[in-house]
């Protein structure tokens, strides 16, 4: 038996007040609906896991570790774009943006490290990334003159970092923020259409600005590795005469180069459109149905996560190694990706 | 085969807002209830032992062998800690450092949470002084390896009840000697209390352990005299003796063995108290018929040829210990190097090795003792001690070393001894070796690796920095 978790009689409720202002809006005999609402929420005592020195025999604690705000904007906005006998089209949008910012910390540091990646610092929104910033590769043996160097023997093709504290030496000391795993915004779009018998339902989802981390790419797209790798890879830095376009670095073995240790070379930008769901469907009419002696007959075809646009690297840009955990958001860890579904299906009344 | 299965609990206090809400959780059990048997107290213990299957099974493995000529990575995509650890050039994200250092001081803070408890509660005195004394001698067993890897290290000698109490205490780093001075104290503590203690498994702490683990300290600070002291008394109780089929320390059923000190047991049949010794070991080929279910090797730690090559001819261990060739599924064989201790051919499921490792064994207290003998002017007389072990490997008596030969003696007979035991890196470093030998190793294969002044302890873990940032790192990392 092992003591897992520490008590804390310190705990307090993390206290919420919020503001809200909303407004619901309908034109044209209710053929155009739209709702706003702009909010504030402001988190006292807010709870969060804090990572503890090793040396005390714990991993972490549940402390009230300071204030932290939520603002943001929900839009939503309905229409019936066509609407007689023939043909019907209605469309439903949505769209939600939110910031997210500590204002205070409890614990007395500025920061407080969430993982590996993560910290949380006023100023910045919960859970920031907090890496050592890849600028690119040396291109060419010339770009090396100068420049802030993570080892001596760092040459072209290698990665090259930002030198954070101007000392001349890329080391973990040069880290900073380098993305949120939060979006800026996200949305959603429904259409569906029925002309007749048949109708067809496509639904949209997407979101832009949230960064994940690939904690995978140090083995997927590793500098090291024989192993199947992802097409990114061949944008690798080959030569001084075929240096690819500045995003993968040469093959090495070692890793004294940083190329494929932890760093924001692995920090991919997730904005995505997805296609999430495709459904058509056919409604039998009434005179074939009563020769088939059935009330009601009604085929169908669905496609769920039909395909997604995005330049994320991973399996799926969606994707969460730790799930809902606020603390650690954002990594993905070769997750299994989003399966897509056909749904096929005839339904009878009688 | 009586081997205890090491059951996990957790433990935890609750700490509630109003009576209402005061419910205990069914799969935890909380503080203020615990610590109160004997029972308890044995249970507890038994959790702190658990902790060293790990960091044995894994990151001691990698510190101790492949950062050393004995072994190289010999799979396609090695990680980055693994990386590190086969060039030596170590960084302060390294996993296996990460995790020596957090399995180091659990083992600390668990014999912490014990001996803050243990003066409270009515229990016979025999009890008390075998639970402290177990106690003590894993503090020390953590504290040994945390100095000697990362130097200056956090000292903490009390049980912690809440963050607050964390937050507050003094967690810098403290000097080497203060270390070293704790280490000392709780060995000679731990053997004194657990003098009279028998019928206890060789995988619990014993007046012998804590003896031997003492001496290898007092070898590892240069007091030869108080090494040879406490080390001979180890000998002359004549509880231990060497076991005269080397290979049976190694394989399936060491358990219990007369030569072995203190070991750590391992269990098979996917119950998670199994280790990775027999993937890590051998070749990492998709084409072996050597494992049931033609299990895979990984081939993390494989003998260099320049390992295999090292033996005197004659030497009964280097086939014992290291492989030239594997049975493939095509039933031809196939030349690869590849480890033979502990490489459980029983199982066919990585991570679920059922062979014990021993962390210290008598061979090793003949071999320290010797080792002590010689710098200490006895010269001749440790050759006795050394002629024993190498009798065993089918070896002649030496006689005659000059007290700096035989120190060169000494190294090679502990690298054919204690190959893929985790000794030779810290063999190394108590010697002031290892930057000699080590960069001819590398200059020798045509590497460009090197080992650096600074490189003889390791970067202190980089989450320990980020958690505190008044943690000072070691100098050149």
């Amino acid at each position: 038996m092992i003591p897992s978790s520490l008590s804390n009689d310190d705990l307090t409720w993390e206290k919420s007040r919020q503001i809200n202002f909303g407004v619901d809006l309908g034109f044209f005999k209710d053929r155009i609906t739209l709702t706003a609402d702009i909010y504030r929420d402001l988190k006292t005592d807010l709870l969060l896991a804090v990572q503890l020195p090793a040396a005390s025999g714990f991993n972490s604690s549940t402390q009230n570790i300071g204030d932290i705000e939520n603002k943001g904007l929900e839009l939503g906005l309905s229409t019936i774009n066509f609407n007689n006998s023939k043909f019907q089209w209605n469309s439903n949008l949505t769209f939600s943006a939110n910031k997210n910012k500590v204002l205070k910390l409890a614990t007395g540091g500025a920061r407080i490290s969430n993982s590996a990646y993560q910290i949380t610092e006023v100023g910045s929104p919960i859970s920031s990334f907090y890496l050592i910033n890849k600028l690119g590769v040396f291109m060419n043996s010339a770009e090396l003159d100068g420049a802030a160097l993570q080892h001596p023997k760092t040459q072209a093709g290698d990665l090259k970092f930002e030198d954070v504290n101007g000392d001349g030496v890329i080391n973990q000391s040069d880290r900073k923020i380098v993305g949120t795993p939060w979006p800026d915004f996200i949305w959603g779009f429904d259409n569906s259409f029925t002309f007749g018998n048949i109708s067809l339902n496509i639904s949209l989802v997407g979101s832009q600005g949230a960064f994940t981390y690939l904690d995978a790419g140090g083995s997927l797209l590793g500098d090291n590795g024989v192993q199947n790798n992802p097409t990114l890879t061949d944008r690798r830095w080959r030569s001084e005469a075929d240096p690819g376009d500045g995003v993968m670095p040469r093959a090495i073995r070692s890793n004294y180069a940083f190329g494929f240790g932890t760093s924001s070379h692995f920090l991919f930008d997730n904005s995505f459109t997805r296609i999430r769901n495709l459904g058509l469907s056919y409604n039998l009419t009434e005179g074939l149905a009563s020769r088939l002696r059935v009330k009601n007959l009604n085929a169908y075809f669905n496609v769920s996560n039909v395909y997604t646009f995005t330049d994320y690297p991973g399996y799926d840009p969606e994707s969460s190694t730790t799930g809902d955990n606020v603390v650690n958001s954002g990594i993905d860890y070769l997750n299994y990706p989003l399966p897509r579904t056909y749904t096929v299906g005839i339904k009878l009344s009688l | 085969m009586k081997k205890y299965c090491i059951y996990l609990f957790t433990l935890v206090t609750i700490t509630s807002c109003s009576d209402f809400l005061d419910l205990q959780p069914e799969y935890q059990v909380s503080e203020k209830s615990f610590y109160k048997s004997a029972s308890d107290f044995e249970t507890a213990l038994i959790g702190n032992y658990a902790g060293l299957q790990g960091i044995h099974s894994t990151a001691l493995m990698y510190i101790g062998e492949l950062t050393t000529d004995n072994a190289e990575v010999r799979w396609t995509s090695p990680s980055v800690s693994e990386t590190e650890a086969d060039e030596v050039s170590f960084t302060p994200s390294n996993g296996y450092l990460n995790t020596i250092w957090n399995g180091s001081f659990a083992t600390i803070s668990r014999s912490n949470n014990i001996l803050a408890r243990i003066d409270g509660v009515d229990l016979t005195a025999e009890r008390k002084n075998q639970f402290k004394g177990e106690s003590l001698f894993l503090r020390a067993y953590g504290y040994f390896y945390l100095v000697r890897l990362f130097g200056e290290v956090p000292m903490v000698e009390v049980a912690f009840r809440s963050p607050n109490e964390i937050m507050k205490f003094d967690m810098s780093r403290k000097p080497i000697s203060q270390i070293y001075d704790l280490i000392k104290k709780d060995l000679s503590e731990a053997a004194s209390l657990l003098t009279n203690v028998s019928g206890l498994s060789r995988s619990r702490a014993s007046s012998g352990a804590a003896k031997a683990l003492l001496g290898k300290v007092y070898l590892t600070l240069g007091e030869y005299d108080q090494a040879s002291a406490v080390l001979k008394e180890v000998i002359d109780e004549q509880k231990y003796s060497l076991e005269p089929d080397y290979f049976r320390m190694f394989t399936n059923g060491n358990d219990e063995l007369p030569e072995s000190v203190f070991e750590i047991k391992y269990l098979s049949g996917n119950l998670g108290e199994g280790n990775s010794f027999s993937s890590t070991f051998t070749p990492a080929r998709f084409d072996m018929a050597i494992f049931p279910n033609n299990m895979q090797g990984n081939g993390r730690i494989i003998p260099t040829p320049e390992m295999a090559g090292s033996y005197e001819s004659g030497d009964l261990r280097r086939s014992l210990s290291i492989g030239d060739s594997v049975l493939l599924v095509t039933g031809k064989y196939a030349k690869e190097l590849y480890g033979l201790k502990f490489v459980d051919f029983t199982v066919g499921i990585i991570s679920d090795g059922g062979i014990n490792y021993t962390s210290l064994r008598y061979a090793d207290v003949l071999l320290m003792y010797a080792e002590a003998l010689n710098e200490t002017g006895a010269n001749s007389e440790a050759h006795t001690y050394l002629n024993m072990v190498r009798n065993r490997a089918g070896l002649v008596d030496l006689s005659g070393l000059s007290s700096e030969e035989f120190k060169l003696v000494m190294e090679r007979e502990r690298r054919s001894e204690f190959f893929l035991e985790g000794h030779r890196w810290f063999d190394l470093v108590r010697t002031g070796r290892l930057k000699t030998v080590m960069n001819q190793y590398f200059q020798d294969k045509g590497l460009s690796f090197s080992i650096s002044d600074h490189e003889w302890i390791m970067p202190i873990p980089l989450r320990e920095i980020d958690i505190d940032p008044n943690l000072e790192q070691n100098p050149g990392f």
